[in-house]
């Protein structure tokens, strides 16, 4: 067997197979199309892309439920913290890295809601469905964003 | 799948066009076709599910930005794959910082026990256990072009850094390997 022929028969059905293995082995999560639609959905370019980093493990100090997520951007870093507000629903806080009273978006599935943080980078929003969101960040343009992160289940 | 694989390309680049002039709907077409390789392209790089799923959406994201760049759709899955890979590394450079993690190019698929009782058919099981015999790097490159239609092979291949002839990607030191393991071994021949 050479490594320098062309492709083959052979090989060929033996790519097909393989493909068909990995398919069967490890399938991509079922919902993996439906996040990437939601995070191109706004089809905003934003100057940045903020990486979902390691999901921080739920805090000890308190017996209510809480995660907390942190995007980094090369400029900003934006820290969401999920607590239960009760009848299935969500509170949001969040906080800007450096602080700057920006205008912070959270796209859903259902529409958006938008608020503007404080001297100190803090922003809220009080009560939200569970379920995929998305978080904008204006700065200079009132239209495109500066910052943008992936879709997460919120 | 040749001809499959060619119908697919000509629908993908009549999408690319579209999605090149704005149109939103063909985007999300070709998000709908790609996001599978991408799956397979990030998993072959070690991520983990969840970061693995990050990682694809980021890709989704930077073609956004980069979408006016590309005109084929040959060079479109080669610039997804090759995002995709950079996406990868950098989600584990990350993961490094805080866990120590060896960077032994050997490791294993995550599971490969797991997987081999998913494949209930004995011929795909041996197959399976020949591929995950191979090099580090092959299993990686194996399971990406598997992942390519036929007419993207040769611009996929280059991203990857396999060599190629002038007609088209040649068969490599991957698969090379690959079919004498399968030619050495009796249950495969029979």
């Amino acid at each position: 067997m050479s490594e320098s022929q062309p492709l083959d028969a052979a090989d060929f059905d033996l790519l097909d197979q393989i493909r068909d293995l990995h398919e069967t082995v490890d399938p991509m999560p079922a919902d993996l199309v439906e996040r990437s639609l939601f995070a191109l959905a706004s089809r905003q370019l934003a100057a940045e892309i903020a990486r979902l980093q390691a999901e921080q493990p739920v805090a000890a100090r308190s017996t209510e439920h809480t995660r907390t997520l942190t995007f980094e951007a090369h400029s900003l870093t934006i820290m969401v913290t999920l607590t239960e507000a009760g009848r299935g629903r969500l509170r949001v806080d969040g906080w800007l890295a450096p602080a700057a009273p920006l205008r912070v978006e959270l796209r859903r599935a259902t529409g958006s809601q938008i608020t503007t943080a404080d001297e100190a980078g803090r922003f809220a929003f009080p009560e939200i469905e569970p379920g995929l969101g998305q978080l904008l960040v204006f700065r200079d343009h009132p239209h495109e964003p500066w910052i943008v992160t992936p879709a997460v289940a919120l | 799948m040749t001809s499959t694989g060619t119908e697919r390309q000509a629908h993908l680049a009549d999408l690319l066009e579209r999605a090149r002039a704005g149109e939103a709907g063909a985007l999300d077409d070709i998000v709908r076709e790609l996001t599978p390789l991408l799956w397979h392209v990030t998993r072959a790089q070690g991520l983990d599910a969840a970061d693995a799923a990050d990682a694809v959406q980021t890709t989704w994201l930077e073609l956004l930005r980069a979408l006016h760049e590309i005109r084929s759709p040959h060079a479109l899955t080669a610039w997804l794959v090759t995002a995709a890979k950079r996406e990868s590394w950098r989600v584990q450079r990350q993961r490094r910082q805080t866990v120590a993690a060896d960077t032994d190019d050997e490791q294993p698929d995550p599971r490969p026990e797991a997987a081999e009782h998913l494949i209930a058919d004995e011929r795909r099981r041996l197959l399976w256990n020949h591929v995950q015999a191979l090099p580090g790097r092959c299993r990686e490159l194996l399971r990406i072009v598997a992942m390519v239609d036929r007419p993207d092979y040769t611009q996929v291949a280059a991203a990857l850094g396999m060599p190629h002839g002038s007609i088209g990607p040649t068969r490599g030191r991957c698969l090379t390997k690959l079919r004498d393991a399968l030619l050495a071994d009796p249950r495969w021949s029979r």
